[in-house]
């Protein structure tokens, strides 16, 4: 096998590839930008929530049943529900929850399976090979089954779901991160990089993290608009968020008996979840397209 | 060939057994006594006392364990609180209902996602592919459950052209009695020529199974059109232009079965998806199906019904993954030396 | 070697002023190039001089890995560069294929070679007992036995798919094969006889060759005329011998300098 040095490995201008989105015209662009701002509207709204929804309280247990059920009007943008409450505001307030939800799930799985993951792929041996079979294992569940199993089992509740969700979702990052570490704790590649004389340290931190970086960004934000369907799917089925928080999935809930005749109590929050899911599939898309390595263009 | 099949089978057979493990560990995890759920409400001490040797819980978890797995084994799956029957009797029928409406969505996911992203490959970078793609996109993200109510509501309860819910008129039951053989409503009308029937659930599943493929459609699509366009970039696709093909003919003939492979995967991780989507589904169309049991059960808090359910899942999704596998070898001639 | 380019006849291949370009950056430039029937052309450098895009180019496959193709190259009067597919289908197989650095890789691996090879005939008119006759003929011309068709392209070596590759524009029977370092990735005993296979089919068919290497040594045995090529341009062009032996420009000296010679102490 030839050496190649690390440098070659990577070249320079590819390791941050993910920054390059910034500059310069690339194909995916476009997508990677409209997701982008869908995203930051959204959080923007979530994080000034309570100062720029007409009614605040709705969200935090208020009730006007004298207001219930109104259709869509000048007070009311998204009509209000069943007791009264406006809407709007329930669904700008249930994009903190949903925010919230997917921050700690993905921090959370980002943690423990990469940690599980470098582990397993530094020690080798039988210790890799347990902790592949038992991620097999967790991979065998559907997302969604795991985690209901668990919301049953466990008070539901918003932090039972977070938890279940990231039962769920750890595996994947464990996988990743195994297979980087074995690539470098690989003999000829290590012996290359002694030979070389660049320390261990510095081929992971300056070559390898940069590089595996790229997918590990792409492949968090696909996950973000899985774990938005996943939470909403719990909610809905009366295992996530409880009442009086709102939530998108719950809200869904709560309106889909009155589908028929008034639409808007389960038709705003569901659009929000597909707005959220869309927006981070674009983004997550038009990475996945900017960085693909283009067909090497040789002479 | 025969070796990897044996490596493939132990590997699945492993993972079963991790699957059985958990899915005990999650219903050890109940809070509350399962030998009061066994005896009842109106029990005595003896009788919670023997309720408690007979679950085995005075055991090491170890053997309460092992008796799980036989139990298992031996079809004692254990009984549904809320139907009073054994969860194994309900499971037969449940399950074979879901795989009617899953195997209904996986068959339009493939009879629409695979020439929709064909269409893309074929226009790549072009504002065709471009519409593809996001419509993939969009129709992927779209939260199963509001799909289903948008649906009814339109076509059932509004437009009346699809019936609101359930599997077939149950008024038939009476006039045209179904043979059961599969226990798949569409597959045992068929084979018995029980055309009344047949009709009847095929114009009920319509609706909720093209919200089910939903998602289907969506990914199916992306991967035909990334897997497909990947391999006509490569070397043998130059060669094939080189010797007179088409591009099109590069794509349908050349390019498309090599890229069975990853679409294949694609297709397990689905059914899977799938499966339990549809349980939203289900609950809204009224579909007899796990989803409708799982609902059911998650109200009642019964939890041999629910690791019936978990089980059932996990154990299909381990078995199409084999199958896919399998089928791989046959596809694509590499595989085999793997 | 064949006899020099006499031209008696139109030339088979007719490159005026080809610009390959990759976004803004011009990747290869041909200004004239013309190939004759019988004679093997090749286009010498270093990786990054542009020939295997101006080969790919002249192929009228330059698009394929993206890039943008300008320029005149007429084919049996079809200009590839923006012709239609239909008139591509006059060239493609007929008058000119390929032979490429990785035969494995070309071959499609899903598909036994047989398969490939009745499909390949099929495609331009060729079928049942002529289309077995073709195929058996090039087969033994190439010195493969029969039993090769039913094999997958994983399942042979090297040379036997560049065997493989040639048979097929042998049974396609082209007027020009455009070899992409067609030797590179074999064993160097493969090499020379795939190499010999090459000049000897030449000769006898009068096929003509584009070919694209980095090894002026091995170009020294088959080509007929030179295009020495550096960062895109063409540096210099000329016959043979003129260019192996009174080289005008200081990049084929420096290229002529560089070829390792057995025994020699300089």
């Amino acid at each position: 096998m030839t050496i190649i040095p690390p440098e070659e490995l990577v070249p320079n201008d590819e390791r941050f590839a993910f920054l390059t989105l910034a500059r310069g015209r690339l194909r995916g662009q476009k997508l990677f930008a409209a997701g982008a701002i869908v995203l930051l509207i959204i959080i923007v709204m979530a994080l000034l929530a309570p100062w720029i929804t007409p009614y605040p309280q709705d969200a935090q247990g208020g009730v006007d049943p004298v207001n219930s059920l109104l259709a869509p009007n000048g007070q009311h943008w998204f009509g209000t529900d069943q007791v009264g409450r406006d809407v709007y505001t329930r669904v700008v307030f249930g994009a903190r929850t949903s925010l919230f939800i997917v921050f700690s799930v993905l921090s959370l799985s980002v943690l423990i399976g990469v940690t599980l993951g470098v582990i397993a792929g530094y020690a080798g041996g039988w210790i890799r090979d347990v902790v592949m079979r038992v991620t097999d294992v967790f991979l065998a569940f559907p997302a969604l089954l795991l985690s209901l199993a668990l919301c049953i089992v466990l008070q539901p509740d918003l932090k039972t779901a977070i938890l279940a969700i990231t039962v769920t979702w750890w595996p994947w990052y464990t996988r990743l991160a195994a297979g980087v570490a074995a690539s470098i704790s690989g003999r000829a590649y290590m012996d290359a990089v002694r030979a070389l004389g660049i320390s261990p340290a510095r081929a992971v931190f300056r070559h390898v993290l940069p590089n595996s970086l790229t997918p590990v960004i792409v492949q968090l934000s696909l996950d973000a608009g899985g774990i938005i369907l996943t939470a909403a799917a719990l909610s809905f089925l009366g295992l996530g968020a409880q009442e009086p928080t709102a939530e998108w999935g719950l809200m869904v809930a709560q309106g889909q008996d009155l589908f028929t005749t008034a639409y808007w109590v389960a038709l705003f929050p569901g659009l929000a979840i597909l707005v959220a899911a869309f927006a981070f599939n674009m983004l997550g898309e038009g990475m996945r397209t900017a960085l693909d390595p283009r067909r090497g263009f040789t002479s | 060939m025969g070796r990897y099949l044996v490596r493939r089978l132990a590997q699945a057979a492993l993972v079963v057994v991790g699957v059985v493990v958990l899915t005990f560990v999650i219903v050890r995890l109940l809070p509350g006594d399962p030998a009061a759920a066994y005896a009842g409400p109106r029990a005595s001490p003896e009788d919670l006392a023997r309720a408690r040797e007979v679950l085995g819980l005075d055991k090491p978890v170890i053997v309460q364990l092992g008796m799980y797995m036989s139990g298992l084994v031996r079809g004692e799956w254990g009984t549904s609180l809320h139907t009073r029957l054994p969860v194994t009797h309900d499971l037969a029928i449940a399950f074979p209902a879901s795989l009617e409406l899953v195997g209904t969505a996986l068959l339009f996911a493939v009879a629409i996602g695979i020439p929709m992203g064909l269409l893309a490959a074929r226009f790549f970078g072009t504002p065709v592919d471009g519409g593809i793609r996001l419509g993939s996109m969009f129709v992927a993200a779209f939260p199963v459950f509001l799909l289903a109510l948008i649906l009814q509501n339109l076509f059932a309860t509004k437009l009346g052209w699809f019936p609101v819910a359930g599997e077939y008129d149950s008024k038939l039951d009476a006039t045209s009695p179904l043979h059961l053989y599969t226990n798949i409503t569409i597959v045992d009308a068929f084979i018995t020529g029980n055309w009344p029937i047949f009709l009847s659930t095929a114009h009920h599943l319509i609706l909720p199974a093209l919200v089910v493929a939903a998602y289907p459609i969506g990914v199916v699509t992306q991967m035909t059109r990334a897997a497909v366009s990947e391999e006509s970039s490569l070397d043998h696709a130059r060669l094939e232009r080189a010797l007179g093909f088409t591009p099109g003919q590069v794509l349908r003939r050349f390019s498309f079965r090599p890229s069975l492979n990853p679409i294949l995967t694609l297709l397990a991780l689905v059914f899977a998806y799938s499966l339990v989507n549809a349980f939203l589904v289900e609950a809204i169309f009224n579909w007899p199906g796990l989803g409708k049991y799982a609902v059911e059960s998650i109200r009642s808090l019964d939890t041999a019904a629910v690791a019936g359910v978990t089980l059932i899942v996990a154990l299909a999704y381990v078995l199409a993954n084999l199958v896919v596998d399998i089928a791989q070898t046959f596809i694509d001639p590499r595989v085999r030396l793997s | 070697m064949t006899a020099q380019a006499a031209p008696t006849a139109r030339p088979l291949i007719s490159v005026r002023d080809m610009r390959v370009t990759y976004g803004d950056r011009l990747v290869s430039h041909l200004p004239e190039l013309d190939v004759y029937e019988g004679e093997c052309v090749a286009l010498v450098g270093e990786s990054g001089s542009g020939k295997t895009s101006a080969l790919l180019a002249i192929l009228g496959l330059g698009d394929f890995s993206g890039a943008h193709v300008a320029g005149s190259v007429l084919i049996n009067g079809v200009n590839v560069v923006d012709a239609t597919q239909a008139q591509l289908r006059r060239v493609h197989g007929t008058a000119i294929t390929l032979v490429s650095q990785s035969p494995q890789a070309a071959l499609n691996p899903t598909m036994r070679l047989g398969r490939l090879a009745k499909l390949a005939l099929k495609q331009h008119g060729v079928r049942g007992r002529e289309a077995n006759a073709r195929i058996g003929d090039a087969l033994s011309r190439v010195v493969l036995p029969n039993e090769i068709l039913k094999r997958y392209p994983h399942e042979v070596s090297g040379g036997q798919a560049q065997r493989f590759c040639i048979a097929l524009a042998v049974a396609l029977q082209v007027q020009c094969i455009a070899a992409d370092e067609p030797t590179s990735a074999l064993d160097v005993t493969v090499q020379a006889e795939i190499l010999r296979l090459l000049d000897e089919l030449r000769r006898e068919r009068n096929m003509a060759m584009v070919l694209v290497s980095h090894d002026l040594a091995l170009v020294s045995t088959l080509a007929d005329r030179i295009v020495v090529m550096k960062d895109g341009e063409v540096v210099e062009i000329g016959s043979r011998d003129e260019v192996l032996h009174s080289p005008k420009a200081d990049y084929t000296r420096e290229l002529l300098a560089a070829v390792p010679v057995l025994g020699a102490t300089s």
